[in-house]
């Protein structure tokens, strides 16, 4: 049976004495060729999904089962009426400093990851500032 | 060129939402990324999707279920939200929600019905098991979840956070008004018109901050009313009554670290009424209150005097 799209396995000649034909091994060469070929294609797709889920990995802050070493961590307790309970250390935010004319100056702006812990609700860096700029959003209820 | 032109709307998770970003070339990357992370909270968290976990754990009359590590983290933002607000904010409302109206999409609710009985089901929050091993959420039986207070902000937070890694660029998330900020903003920074209603047409007249970080957060019970008997409800629930709160402040705005910490003080603001000042205050967060009768009190460096509405009362 044929597969559409891929080249049927040649066929060894039933009479020994042909199996030394030059068309036959040019044949049997090019088809192992051909699944040496899609064989490195797979691999080469498989390894490149692995690897962009590893990079996107190592973009989030890291939320790990441990306890928190850092001052820069927030750590708590969720716990429950049951003996369920979980220790856990999120990577604080990055901040955003005042200049000294008043302007803010960022200094690690990634985004932040809220806390899964018992951590208290942590203020902003800076409080909004009024502007006379025209609005790109509403904040109101919904 | 405009932010405003570097904007996508998106229709999410029951309310409208907008993606930003500082460079319009990353808007379709952020834009998509965005709505893969919305998308991953409204399967897991609605508790409107017969196939959502939320809906499996709400149904399982008290056994533990095997739930997904999005609605994992879902309720431990909900039970965070719980604990550091002393229960104002409460996830075990979800039953009281239902037996006042509100037990379909909003745009379903219908406005007018009979009265509504009164239920007790709340402050059950303590009794939620969550084994981060097992990856399973249990609640009392009896006991219905909603996260529709934290797990838009939720949202909001980690859509922000995937979009502006992935865009490498500055981007803001909306949804229904809860606003997360990722990456390097804009040099003018984001600025954000503030109003009771998150669909209020934007205008320079309205009152307008500038955002650089975290999240913003408006809980208002202008937005999401209906009927009832006779009784005008809204959709923030005290969860020592089980039903609406009282509607010293109709709307409160505070800003906070992320969304997901803005969104609990915003919320817990309009339960605790009058009391509401000052909690925001010891927490050093920034906020605008809005009273019934339209007085502004602003507070933790918003701007203006503080400011008691003659006619609040403690909640």
């Amino acid at each position: 049976m044929s597969i559409p799209g891929h080249a049927p396995r040649p066929e060894k000649p039933a009479d020994p004495a042909l199996r030394h034909f030059a068309p036959y091994h040019r044949d049997a060469g090019l088809d192992r060729v051909n699944r040496l070929t899609r064989w490195t294609v797979a691999g080469g797709l498989v390894m490149t999904g692995g690897f962009g889920v590893l990079a996107a990995h190592t973009q989030r802050p890291h939320h790990t089962s441990t306890a928190a070493t850092s001052p820069r961590s927030t750590t708590g307790t969720t716990s429950s009426s049951s003996s369920s309970s979980t220790t856990s250390t999120t990577t604080a935010p990055p901040t955003t400093a005042p200049s000294d004319d008043g302007e803010n100056t960022t200094t690690a702006p990634p985004a932040t990851e809220p806390p899964t812990t018992t951590a208290p609700l942590r203020p902003a860096t800076t409080a909004p500032v009024t502007t006379e700029a025209p609005p790109v959003v509403t904040s109101g209820g919904s | 060129m405009s932010l405003s032109r570097h904007r996508a709307r998106i229709d999410v998770l029951g309310t409208t939402g907008y993606v930003l970003a500082s460079d319009p070339s990353g808007l379709a990357v952020a834009t998509a990324v965005a709505l893969c992370e919305i998308d991953v909270i409204d399967r897991t968290c609605s508790r409107f999707r017969a196939d959502s976990d939320l809906s499996r754990v709400n149904g399982a009359e008290g056994r533990a279920m095997s739930v997904s590590p999005a609605l994992l983290d879902a309720v431990e933002v909900a039970v965070r939200a719980a604990r550091v607000t002393d229960g104002d904010v409460d996830p075990t409302v979800g039953r009281a929600l239902r037996v006042v109206g509100y037990d379909r999409d909003f745009g379903s609710v219908s406005a007018d019905g009979p009265p509504v009985l009164t239920v007790s089901v709340a402050q059950r929050w303590a009794d939620i098991s969550i084994d981060r091993a097992l990856r399973t959420v249990r609640v009392p039986a009896g006991v219905a979840l909603d996260l529709g207070a934290t797990a838009k902000a939720l949202a909001a937070d980690r859509a922000a956070f995937a979009a502006a890694a992935a865009a490498g660029c500055g981007v803001l998330v909306s949804l229904g008004g809860d606003i997360a900020l990722g990456g390097e903003p804009p040099p003018e920074g984001w600025p954000v018109m503030v109003d009771d209603r998150q669909d209020a047409p934007i205008s320079e007249q309205g009152p307008t901050v500038v955002l650089r970080t975290g999240g913003l957060a408006t809980s208002s019970t202008t937005a999401r009313r209906w009927r009832r008997g006779g009784v005008e409800l809204h959709h923030l629930i005290d969860p020592r009554t089980c039903r609406p709160a009282a509607e010293v402040w109709r709307t409160a705005t505070v800003a906070a670290a992320c969304c997901v910490d803005a969104n609990i003080a915003s919320t817990a603001a309009i339960i605790r009424g009058s009391a509401a000042v000052e909690w925001l205050e010891g927490l050093g967060l920034a906020a605008r209150l809005v009273a019934a009768d339209g007085t502004e009190v602003r507070i933790g460096g918003w701007g203006g005097a503080r400011e008691i509405p003659a006619g609040a009362s403690t909640s």
